[in-house]
């Protein structure tokens, strides 16, 4: 089986030769091509270029289309600033009041600039890496993209005070959000990832989701012509993934904190992304308040993880080090030591994770070296370029 | 322990029903008055819903949204009937500054520390995102706050707080301008509260009304400003 054939037996239910694994390496790609930012989120040949050198270094058995949430916004016409170490983030957006949205027009994924960009990208990796490899769209469900009109205050401060406003908002953004997605699948996506940056416990309560957001993302869904991950943008996630494994084309999810891999009451073949995961046992990662905050957490996360099987589980590891992106749970030292905190197998459980994922994709390049764990950014970031 | 109509209220708010947490204020205040209700049923409502939080009981940032909402529904009314009434408005705490340090955009936090910092007494000049850290200093000098927030989500824009460090160390003013560092990669990062050169940090915007109190008082023992 090569990369690609793995990562769709996956998604189809079938048993693999191995698991696939990757890396989140959109971003890192401008690292090892020394690309300034503003270039490699506008030109799709240096995007290209970028993920040319990920595949040759690392090998992963997914490359992912450029994930950088704030090109949306500016496809709807908000402007962004570039950073010379992370990716963009939405400056103005394009609506400043929420019930002025009737003036905008839905971007034209044929002409717009950003759309465009993000089109040609994954064509070019699909005509270099297409047949070998997977490669990942990145979306962005419709409850969430008003953020990237409006900001994400202004936004929830609609759905939450002005009911009406925001299903027009919804209602109008939906066409939008079905197009583009199986744009994507017809560029050549093996599945497309989707951030859920509202719909997540850290800010709507279950039973807006459920009654406001539920029928809204089955009725979205229905139309996509291809398997979706559901993406937790960082955010706690577990609490709702019950309500979303129910929705139409949704064939796994991941979580930073690293949650489930699998759903209870799920069929056999969803799968479920993972930051850290090694046969059937998860290493928590992710954000962290204290030690012993999330005892709760803990003892659902355990539940749940004997419902996953290896075989269908796909290894994401976070990986930034070298462009010092900011995000919590991009540090994987972080996460290793929080690991360590709560299981005391945690960090020797994460290192064999990270032999095993390593040894399979890298053909035994080596990657970290075993029991030296303050040594692991540094073994990863010194990979040669 | 909580009266019966502050429970109630508190479970309108845990439910996310802001029109009948509202209903039930209404109800109450309507056979005494609205500032009764401010410190009778808002201020310990908001402060166990804060702990609430802090303990990570299950709660989202709408809950805090809605809880800020009923809050400005409140005094807002207080402050109408005290005005029909001719009685003296409620004495202010002190003047604050807040922003978003150089780079970041990430508003929310900030629009929230800013409701609740007002509902509890403080007068809050809000300079926005992207703000440089001489412009920081300037606003606190310029209206006389002794603590200034500044808020940022990413840890790489949060490092652009240790400019706002240098800028008040640099104009002597260290100790009596206070610097409260808060932002969702804070709580990550325990230590970088420390690495940035922040006075203290709060775990939601409940808790930082705590925090400003706190500062304020610091700042008045090492002397006046210029």
């Amino acid at each position: 089986m090569n990369s690609r054939e793995r990562m769709e037996a996956v998604l189809s239910g079938n048993i693999p030769d191995r698991p696939p694994v990757s890396m989140g390496l959109s971003l890192y790609g401008a690292g090892l091509t020394h690309c300034p930012l503003l270039k490699y989120y506008s030109d799709p040949g240096a995007y290209a270029s970028g993920q040319d050198q990920v595949r040759r270094i690392f090998q992963p058995d997914i490359l992912f289309a450029p994930f950088a949430m704030p090109l949306y916004a500016q496809a709807f016409g908000g402007t962004l600033r570039f950073y010379e170490n992370q990716p963009p983030n939405m400056k103005t957006p394009a609506l400043l009041l929420p019930k002025d949205f009737h003036s905008l027009s839905l971007p034209d994924p044929d002409t717009n600039p950003s759309l465009v960009y993000i089109r040609r990208a994954i064509r070019t990796m699909r005509s270099r890496h297409g047949g070998e490899v997977a490669i990942a769209g990145v979306g962005m469900d419709p409850v969430s993209l008003p953020i990237m009109l409006m900001g994400l205050d202004k936004w929830l401060e609609t759905f939450l005070f002005e009911k009406q406003l925001a299903e027009d908002i919804l209602g109008w953004i939906q066409p939008f959000f079905r197009e583009w997605v199986n744009i994507l699948f017809e560029e050549g996506t093996s599945f497309v990832a989707l951030p859920m940056a509202f719909t997540t416990p850290a800010i709507v309560p279950r039973k807006l989701v459920t009654e406001r957001c539920l029928p809204l993302l089955k009725q979205a869904f229905e139309g996509i012509n291809g398997p979706l991950v559901l993406h937790s943008t960082g955010a706690p996630f577990a609490r709702f993934l019950d309500l979303f494994a129910q929705l139409p084309n949704v064939r796994g999810g991941n979580s930073t904190a690293g949650i489930p891999l699998k759903m209870p009451g799920k069929p056999s073949e969803t799968v479920w992304f993972s930051w850290v995961t090694l046969r059937g046992r998860t290493v928590i990662g992710g954000q962290w308040k204290r030690p012993g905050k999330n005892a709760g957490q803990f003892s659902r996360i355990e539940k749940m993880i004997r419902f996953s099987s290896w075989e269908h589980q796909v290894l994401i590891f976070p990986w930034r080090p070298l462009l010092k992106s900011s995000m919590p749970s991009d540090d994987p030292w972080r996460i290793l030591k929080n690991a360590d905190r709560k299981f005391s197998w945690g960090g020797n459980c994460f290192m064999r994770c990270v032999q095993a994922g390593a040894a399979l994709p890298l053909q035994g390049r080596p990657f970290v070296s075993a029991g030296q764990l303050p040594s692991f950014q540094i073994a990863y970031g010194s990979v040669p370029a | 322990m909580l009266s019966d109509i502050q429970q109630q209220v508190l479970a309108k708010l845990m439910e996310g029903d802001r029109v009948a947490a509202i209903g039930l204020i209404d109800e109450w205040a309507l056979h005494r008055a609205y500032s009764r209700a401010v410190t009778e049923i808002l201020e310990p409502v908001l402060h166990e819903f804060g702990e609430q939080w802090y303990r990570g009981e299950e709660l989202s940032l709408s809950h805090g949204y809605i809880a800020g909402k009923v809050a400005q529904y409140l005094m807002e009314k207080s402050l109408h009937e005290q005005k029909k009434n001719n009685s003296a408005p409620r004495k202010k705490k002190g003047v604050l500054v807040i922003g978003n340090i150089e780079d970041d955009y990430h508003s929310l936090g900030r629009m929230m520390l800013r409701r609740f910092l007002e509902i509890s007494g403080w007068h809050v000049h809000d300079l926005g995102n992207d703000v440089l850290a001489e412009e920081f200093v300037d606003k606190a000098l310029e209206v006389g706050a002794r603590v200034i927030g500044v808020s940022a989500m990413m840890y790489t824009n949060a490092l652009n707080i240790r400019k706002l460090r240098r800028e008040i160390d640099g104009r002597g003013l260290k100790g009596r301008l206070q610097l409260a560092v808060g932002g969702a990669i804070f709580i990550s990062r325990p230590g970088l509260v420390r690495e940035v050169g922040g006075d203290g940090t709060a775990i939601n915007a409940f808790k930082s009304v705590e925090l400003m109190e706190r500062l304020w008082h610091k700042s008045t023992l090492q002397g006046e400003l210029p």
